[in-house]
Order: structure tokens, then C-alpha cells, then sequence
């Protein structure tokens, strides 16, 4: 490590900016979609037409209240929506509808793994609602701004932690966990490359000896972990510069330039009480019940974290495996569904369902159009049939994939039942042994130039004769079957061959 | 509690509006009105009444997130001069 890491603790703080999963915006009918043709989403509310008047998305208070719960927080019985007033052409009202002096949420917690198998909690100051901003776009033409407001109005939660992270690598680590939780309880999509997720980060760094911090600044706009860490690290080493040249580090604004993996000052930041808050009187306050709280609670049940580790202890699974079957809950339904219907339950059937999810499943469904798992053909009671059909050693594992891939094309449902289709396609594996024996003889009589160079120890011609002899079978002989007796009539049997 | 000519000239940049001197000390002289018009609810003892950030007495007005008709494409742009559709336009906001 470099001597930032020995004189200097950097203290960061995040800013994670998270757009909710709604149908419309937060304040008015307007479809929040991605990616609609600029400027249809709107209407005179999220455009600032005088006398238009916002009311609240009761979706957008039911996610905020969960990604609260989630992250241990204590929950604000009444918060008012506050005014803060900029301007700027992204924005028409001239001020962002958010909450101020009470957030609906605050005062929560967030562990994050750190060395040597060791926790270390985070606090989370505050959680708020507020509405996003429209898109304004640079790049067109060179003597103007141009602005879509499709995006003006969406809702979002800013979750902002303590300043208690002291690396860009726990920060990265924080926010990666935060948007694990933020997806799996489906309170945001995490899209980081549209923008549904994004992180600021506070940076400022004090010296470990002399107690002293330093001037803090913030960067803006991050949609990656990566330019999370990559960012902060050249933030650390320019204030680190100014330090030791005994500049002043002033409060600015920095911008991460991600294509140049660049950092630049942007703005001096306008001084708080410039937003000039108060209460926003257009909108009147917002209570929330306790019986909302504990349907919300009820909701959640289980974070992915415990989930995994419930995975690992009742399943066996391996860890690399639990962490992608927790990434999102529809995939833990799908499984725990699946090894709740299987006829055979041991570990071993629990990795095979572990295994194919992930190798089979989640592949296939990467490749189709809906990449939901709820619409996936194949469903956990076709799918735990066939795995236990698999374990009984009916079906090889070359002819499960081939009739999976046949339950994904099914029409109906009883085409999906891989019984059916093992029947129908003749794909059981040939359980005689002797009907495996007369295969091969007959194989071994017509590649006798190559019987002679195996049997005198040539035993790469193993493989070719193997698949001669399963190409024959049309997969249905178990491959190690084959070879076992495949060895008994080449080298123990005198058959003349 | 006075404002200022200072005060006036940091609120106009923040809105980003220019004045001319005369209108500056028009806009002083509004301001400080206005003020001074607020202030009169310092003459009621208030020390047992709540701090209220809206006058309503309700609470909970929601909307359910259903989607509703947008505005027309040709309704969009009646209000602005500056546009360019999709777009609406303003001058250049980042200089190179």
C-alpha cells in the first residue's frame, strides 16, 4: 500500500440515489418508464405548469418505507415534504420536491464483510423521498441544451450513510451489498447503466496521527462500483497533493470523467441555506400507520444475505452457487420451490438443483426476451421431475439437457412433463447390459483397425470408440457403462474380435 | 430582521435574475414590507402552539400508481417559445 493509506484515513460518507420501482412518477399520473420517446411521459405537474398540483405515489412511500426496514432504520410516524429551490433547466418548477428536517427514514444500519472474516457496521444517517430531474442533453447542438422531462418527476430514495467508510474498497462493498437488498425486495430495478441506481460520494481525509480532517468535497453521479473506486482513489490522491503542498482543500464538486479516468473540480458547492428549504405547500403531511410498518416487515421476511446463509447450511450448496441463486427472489423462490417438490432430498439432489439452475436456467433465461423467471416455461414442478428422473440414472445428463431444451419448446403442458417427452422421444437409457454388448461387438467389427491399436495400448482410441458407440445408441447407453464393458470385451473376453 | 442590499443581490444571482440599482432598492424595499408584514404574528404569545408546515389539517392525500393519459404532443409545446421537438431548448448550459 502507498503512503496515503499510512498518514491519511480517507472518511467517506454515500449518497445512493435509487429510482423506485413504480408504475407512474411521484407526484402525477405519468408513466415512469425508461427509454419512451423524448418528452411523452409528461404532463403540466412534472412539466411546473402554474397552478398544477402534485400528489403522492402511495407506491413510492410503500418502497421507501421498506428500503428503510431493510437497512434497520427508525421511521419518521410524520414527515413534511420540504422545497429545495435551484435553478436550472432540468428542473422546471425551480425547486426539487424532497424531504428536509424529516426524512421518512433514519437512523439505520448496514454490516459489510471486511478483513479477516470480520463485520463492520455502517450507519445510515437518513432516508428520504424525492423526485428525480429531467435529462438534459449536451451533445447535439453546439449553442444549446436540450431537454427531456421523461425523467422529470421519478421517484427516488436518496439513502445517505455516515461517514464511517474508510476505503473506496468499502465503499465499493457497501454499495454493491445496498443494491443487492435494493433489488431483491424488488424496491428498485438497479439498473446502474440507465441510471436507476447511482451513487455521490463525501471524501475527505484526516490524518491518522494528528487527528486532523481535511477539507471535503463530492463526487458526483457515479453509475458504477467500479467508477465508485476508480474515483475515489484519484479524489484520495489529489487531496493528499493538497495537503502536502499545504493547499486548502475547498468544498467543490467533482466530476469523474470515466472514459478518460479523469477527476475535475466542477463547481464551488453553493452553500446549504442557499437551497433556501421550507415546507413544501402543496402537498400536506405524510403519516404512516403502525400497521402499515408491520405489514411491511411481514413483507420482507428474509434478506438475501440470511437467505444465503440458510442456503449453506440447509442445502450444502457451494457458497459461489448460493450467491447467485440470492441475487434476486425470484430465482431463491424458483429454487426452493423446485427442491420442495423433489421426490428424492438428499444434498446431493440439492446440488444437482443448485448446479442446473444456474448452469441451465439462468442461462436460458439471459437469453430470452422477458428474462423474468416467472415466465419461464419451465416451471419447478417440471423441472424437479427431471432432475429425479436424472438421479435414478434413467436419463444420462446429456439427454437431460436435450429434454430440457425440449420443455422449453412445449406447446402444453403435457409435453412439459419430461416423463412424456423421455417416452415419446424413446430417450430412456438402455439399462441390458447385453443389448449395450451387441452394440459395441458390432461396432468393434467394423473399426477393427482401430480395436487392434487400443487393445495393443493406444488409449486415445478409447474416446473414438466411445463415441461411435454412444453416436449409435443416440446417447441413450450411460457413457460409463459403455467403457466398462467396452474394456471387458476388448481386453478380458476372447470374442475373436 | 432587514434585508440587506447584499441580501438582494445573492438572491437575484441564485435566481439568476440581473437588476439595475434602482430595482435593486425597489426590491429591498418590497422585501423588507413583506417582512415587516410577517413580523405582526410576533405580537401573539405563540410558545404553546406547534411549529406548522401546512395549513391543512388533513393528512395522507395519495394517488394510486395507475398510470394516467399524458399530454397531447401537440399540447406539450404550446407554452414555449424554445423548443425543438422532442426537445424543448434553452442556451447552452456546460461551455466547452
Amino acid at each position: 500500500m502507498t503512503g496515503i493509506q499510512e498518514k491519511y484515513l480517507p472518511v467517506i460518507g454515500l449518497e445512493i440515489h435509487s429510482q423506485l420501482n413504480t408504475n407512474t412518477k411521484a407526484f402525477c399520473g405519468c408513466s415512469a418508464k425508461h427509454n419512451s420517446p423524448p418528452n411523452t411521459n409528461v404532463c403540466p405537474v412534472c412539466l411546473g405548469s402554474p397552478g398544477a398540483l402534485p400528489v403522492l405515489n402511495k407506491k413510492a412511500v410503500y418502497l421507501a418505507l421498506k428500503a428503510g426496514i431493510a437497512l434497520n432504520c427508525r421511521i419518521n410516524y410524520k414527515s413534511v415534504f420540504a422545497r429545495k429551490n435551484y435553478f436550472y433547466p432540468d428542473l422546471p418548477k425551480g425547486y426539487q420536491i424532497t424531504q428536509y428536517e424529516t426524512p421518512l427514514c433514519y437512523d439505520g444500519s448496514i454490516e459489510i464483510p471486511v478483513q479477516n472474516n470480520l463485520k463492520k457496521r455502517i450507519g445510515i444517517e437518513r432516508i428520504h423521498i424525492e423526485e428525480d430531474a429531467g435529462k438534459s442533453i449536451h451533445e447535439i447542438s453546439e449553442t444549446e441544451t436540450l431537454l427531456d422531462f421523461n425523467r422529470c418527476g421519478i421517484p427516488l430514495i436518496e439513502i445517505v450513510t455516515k461517514p464511517e467508510i474508510n476505503s473506496p474498497e468499502e465503499a465499493a462493498v457497501l454499495a454493491k451489498k445496498i443494491r443487492r437488498i435494493l433489488t431483491f425486495l424488488n424496491i428498485c430495478d438497479g439498473n446502474m447503466e440507465e441510471g436507476s441506481l447511482r451513487f455521490d460520494a463525501n471524501i475527505s481525509l484526516k490524518h491518522r496521527d494528528k487527528k486532523e480532517q481535511y477539507g471535503k468535497t463530492e463526487i458526483k453521479n457515479l453509475n458504477s462500483f467500479k467508477y465508485l473506486k476508480d474515483a475515489l482513489n484519484l479524489e484520495i490522491q489529489r487531496q493528499k497533493y493538497l495537503i502536502e503542498s499545504e493547499n486548502k482543500i475547498k468544498h467543490n464538486t467533482i466530476n469523474y470523467d470515466a472514459t478518460n479516468k479523469k477527476i475535475a473540480v466542477l463547481r464551488t458547492k453553493e452553500e446549504e441555506e442557499d437551497y433556501r428549504y421550507f415546507p413544501e405547500p402543496d402537498l400536506i403531511p405524510l403519516t404512516v400507520t403502525k400497521e402499515l410498518i408491520a405489514e411491511i416487515k411481514n413483507s420482507i421476511q428474509e434478506l438475501p444475505e440470511d437467505k444465503k446463509e440458510r442456503f449453506l447450511i440447509q442445502y450444502q450448496i457451494p457458497e459461489s452457487k448460493a450467491d447467485i441463486l440470492t441475487r434476486n427472489k425470484m430465482i431463491c423462490e424458483y429454487f426452493e420451490n423446485t427442491i420442495n417438490l423433489l421426490k428424492i432430498k438428499n444434498t446431493e439432489q440439492f446440488k444437482n438443483t443448485a448446479n442446473w439452475i444456474v448452469r441451465e436456467v439462468i442461462r436460458e433465461l439471459n437469453e430470452s426476451i422477458s428474462k423474468n423467471i416467472d415466465d419461464f416455461p419451465v416451471k419447478p414442478k417440471h423441472l424437479s421431475s427431471l432432475l429425479d428422473i436424472l438421479y435414478t440414472g434413467k436419463i444420462n445428463i446429456m439427454t437431460a439437457k436435450e429434454v430440457f431444451r425440449i420443455m422449453i419448446q412445449a406447446k402444453d403442458e403435457k409435453e412439459k412433463d419430461p416423463e412424456y417427452i423421455i417416452k415419446s422421444h424413446n430417450f430412456y437409457q438402455i439399462q441390458d447390459e447385453s443389448e449395450i454388448e451387441d452394440i459395441i461387438i458390432g461396432i468393434l467389427k467394423v473399426y477393427t483397425e482401430e480395436t487392434n491399436k487400443y487393445r495393443s495400448g493406444e488409449h486415445k482410441i478409447e474416446g473414438f470408440l466411445i463415441g461411435k458407440i454412444m453416436k449409435l445408441t443416440e446417447g441413450r447407453a450411460n457413457p460409463e457403462t459403455v467403457k466398462k464393458i467396452l474394456k471387458k470385451i476388448v481386453f478380458e473376453v476372447q470374442s475373436g474380435i | 430582521m432587514a434585508v440587506t442590499l447584499l441580501e438582494v443581490e445573492k438572491i437575484s444571482k441564485l435566481a439568476k435574475l440581473r437588476f439595475d440599482d434602482t430595482q435593486k432598492n425597489k426590491l429591498q424595499e418590497d422585501m423588507n414590507r413583506i417582512l415587516d408584514y410577517v413580523e405582526k404574528i410576533n405580537e401573539l404569545n405563540l410558545s404553546k402552539v406547534e411549529p406548522a408546515g401546512n395549513i391543512n389539517e388533513t393528512y395522507n392525500l395519495f394517488r394510486k400508481d395507475e398510470i394516467k393519459q399524458n399530454l397531447k404532443q401537440e399540447e406539450i409545446f404550446k407554452n414555449t417559445f424554445t423548443k425543438s421537438p422532442p426537445f424543448f431548448k434553452v442556451p447552452k448550459v456546460i461551455k466547452k
